[in-house]
């Protein structure tokens, strides 16, 4: 009860305080415009999402240049979007390396779907082109801005996975995507016996079992 | 042993005595920012503003109102020396009517807002209407957030040991709603330093999250004293920096002081395996105490960074003593070790000077000059240089020469030479277009600045002012930008105490380059301060420290 005045003349106040809203839409010609050459980023931010929906729109009908300036816009915003993730993941295996690069490092800031951790997991673990499993970590480490606490569990589980690859390269990149995440490594190193790795894993999947413990 | 007192300050902490490291009410005159006190960032539509609506205490508290996808995020962020061992115990009140839309608070070191060793050390967020702590790197849920509550947070973090007691109390209640002993820190980090708070928004920016702060208090049971405010926001004006260094080192070339690991090329990584090894200590054992220095000297490889940070301090008391050739050998083994450190680098560069190598000290200052510029530490090296050059030079031949070296045919690479920044890939340019006059050409420029603050570091004040004026004519003259000349100016005017002449220089920088206004905003602010006009000394430093918004 002695609560109930101030939180009832906060709420008025702050009520009273909101800024207000935006309105107007955007229209697919403008947001063409805007992609340039060069991409006017800023304007297109200054727009809000509403643009998302054209931008993918305009990259499924673009070439591999203007889609890779595209991925490369998208990754930029870092907004969810259910079309973004939809037409980039048809360019996820492109022998395109510039846009394949660009893609697999927009999709986790377009998207928080499960299968985005699950297919840059699979291409940092089993891709032929080291490059790609390379940045396929850069990705995981630092682009999945979307997931929640839960798949937050099962990209670290699958990066902790990557510590016992038989590949020093998988390896190497697992646990620098997992020191980005936590700021630990429990005294993982790479190149070490397997004994040693195989003591710091153990550690990895103590600490996993107790974020998993604190959802 | 000046130097030892240095580095003891640097890496321990400094005098030990218990105090207030920040004590931040918002409703008296005390919300100045600066280097010394905090700093508000309102990028894009976000505000930080004094709210006298919400508050927990007096009048006032702070609002920090975040917009969702504008681009970034609001944020209060505060100063306080570093805190390398010791207990803190950290105070604050903070509501939201929107527990929904994220923000964070933080306590962090120099490697700031990032998971790891001198990173953040304590970390609140709410996530879907709950409040969250990070320890051990997992983000564990606390309580649910009322809106329009407030919460008094109490943070007992001990440093070294790297664990933290927090007690939540929702205002109206009798007990705390969350008390937790000796959990680990964010990242699990024992020693891992902190020197910095914030409040901000949604990292994301994807929330419109408004947060409201008061009554921020920090203390140490171990406090290197901080000192008194000598200006609103600051400890010292950029003059006693330089005041400091001058008196540091008058006579011959001596080592720079060193202000972070980072000046030793040891970063977060490299620092956070000397922690796990046990090796930390030991590096600061190699800093600070002389008779361990032949130990350290003589370690396996395996730890470069110690190995290098012995060869270094040996180096400087050898500098210090005046014998440049045995200090060379030590800095050439410290660069070898560890190549990223840029305190080698120039140490080397100093001993070269005093040997007179100086078509090596050349080259080394143009590589060096992009990452120390602005550093005055960098301005002390290049007058000690210059002391260790002077062959009798005279401002007369310094503009002989400077007139002769842009009166013929200007080349792009030329351009650059002369336009401001040294850098490697200028020094590049300069070899590939002057393959035999490119060290006289390097040499022309640099000893142009060198001869500038020589003149300061001999407090020939006047003088350096009526040089750098006929620098920036002969530039300006022939169609070359010339701020930093007028930069300089003004820093001999203010070293003259005449504020009007300095006033005059610094705006003229402003004016006629644009280039690096943050340093020339603090040396107007500083000028303002010295001269009463506190309006202008807020208006300049606010345009680098921010303001709330709104605020009279």
């Amino acid at each position: 009860m002695r609560r109930t005045l101030p939180v009832l003349t906060g709420l008025l106040l702050f009520l009273l305080s909101l800024p207000m809203a935006r309105a107007g839409e955007v229209s697919y010609g403008a947001v063409a415009e805007l992609l340039g050459p060069p991409v006017q980023i800023d304007r297109l931010r200054a727009l809000g999402p509403d643009i998302l929906p054209h931008l993918a729109a305009i990259y499924g009908t673009a070439d591999e240049t203007a889609r890779t300036d595209i991925a490369r816009t998208f990754y930029r915003l870092g907004w969810q979007s259910p079309e973004a993730y939809v037409a980039l993941m048809q360019d996820i295996h492109t022998g395109n390396p510039q846009l394949r690069l660009q893609v697999q490092w927009a999709l986790g800031r377009v998207s928080g779907e499960d299968e985005v951790v699950d297919t840059l997991l699979e291409i940092m673990r089993h891709d032929d082109n080291a490059l790609f499993r390379d940045k396929a970590a850069c990705a995981l480490a630092y682009d999945q801005i979307h997931l929640s606490e839960a798949q937050k569990v099962a990209l670290y589980s699958g990066l902790i996975d990557g510590l016992s690859d038989p590949t020093p390269q998988v390896r190497s990149i697992a646990i620098q995507a997992l020191q980005i995440h936590t700021g630990q490594t429990k005294g993982y190193v790479a190149t070490a016996s397997d004994r040693e790795r195989e003591r710091s894993i153990r550690e990895w999947r103590r600490w996993l079992d107790n974020y998993r413990a604190s959802l | 042993m000046r130097l030892v007192v240095v580095l003891v300050a640097a890496v321990a902490g400094g005098v030990l005595q218990a105090g207030t490291l920040v004590n931040y009410r918002f409703d008296d005159q005390r919300i100045d920012t600066g280097p010394d006190t905090f700093r508000i960032f309102e990028y894009s539509r976000g505000t930080a503003r004094l709210s006298s609506e919400f508050r927990y205490s007096g009048y006032y508290s702070v609002e920090i109102r975040d917009v969702a996808h504008d681009g970034d995020f609001p944020e209060l962020q505060g100063y306080f020396p570093t805190q390398t061992s010791g207990t803190l115990y950290v105070h604050f009140a903070f509501m939201t009517p929107e527990p929904l839309e994220s923000f964070n608070i933080a306590l962090a070191g120099p490697e700031r807002f990032r998971l790891g060793k001198d990173g953040i050390g304590f970390w609140l967020k709410n996530r879907d209407g709950y409040l969250y702590h990070v320890s051990d790197s997992i983000p564990r849920r606390l309580l649910p957030i009322v809106p329009f509550v407030w919460y008094k947070v109490d943070l007992t973090y001990r440093v070294a040991a790297g664990t933290y007691d927090l007690d939540i109390q929702e205002e109206y209640t009798d007990q705390p709603q969350v008390q937790l002993r000796d959990v680990p820190n964010a990242a699990r980090s024992p020693g891992s330093r902190i020197d910095v708070f914030s409040f901000i928004g949604d990292l994301a920016d994807a929330a419109n999250a408004v947060i409201y702060v008061d009554d921020i208090g920090i203390r140490s049971d171990i406090l290197p004293d901080p000192g008194e405010l000598v200006a609103p926001g600051r400890r010292k004006l950029f003059i006693d920096y330089w005041q400091d260094l001058q008196q540091a080192a008058r006579t011959h070339p001596e080592c720079l002081p060193m202000r972070s690991f980072r000046d030793l090329g040891i970063g977060d990584h490299e620092l956070s395996q000397l922690l796990d090894a046990g090796d930390l200590q030991r590096l600061e054992q190699a800093l600070q105490s002389p008779q361990l220095t032949a130990a350290a000297m003589d370690e396996p490889a395996s730890t470069p960074a110690i190995h290098a940070a012995a060869h270094w301090r040996q180096g400087c008391l050898l500098l210090e003593r005046q014998q440049p050739e045995k200090a060379l050998q030590h800095f050439r083994q410290a660069e070898a070790a560890v190549p990223q450190g840029r305190l080698y680098l120039i140490s080397a560069t100093l001993a070269l000077a005093a040997l007179g190598e100086f078509p090596e000290v050349d080259s080394r200052l143009a590589t060096a000059y992009a990452d120390w510029y602005g550093d005055e530490r960098f301005a002390a090296a290049q007058a000690m240089v210059g002391l260790a050059r002077d062959d009798h030079w005279s401002s007369e031949e310094i503009l002989h020469t400077l007139a002769n070296d842009l009166s013929g045919q200007t080349t792009a690479a030329l351009d650059e030479l002369w336009r401001g920044e040294l850098s490697a890939a200028v020094l590049a340019s300069l070899q590939a277009v002057y393959p035999d006059a490119w060290r006289a050409r390097l040499r022309n420029r640099l000893i142009t600045e060198q001869y500038y603050f020589l003149l300061l570091w001999r407090e020939a004040y006047a003088e350096a002012l009526e040089f750098a004026e006929r620098v920036a004519d002969h530039l300006e003259g022939q169609g070359r930008p010339a701020g930093v000349w007028f930069e300089l100016q003004g820093n001999a005017a203010f070293l003259m105490d005449d504020y009007s002449r300095a006033l005059e220089a610094y705006e003229a920088a402003l004016t006629r380059s644009g280039k690096h206004p943050y340093s020339v905003y603090l040396k107007l602010s500083d000028v303002f301060f010295r001269t009463g006009d506190y309006e202008n000394e807020r208006y300049y430093r606010e345009l680098v420290y921010g303001s709330f918004s709104g605020r009279q």
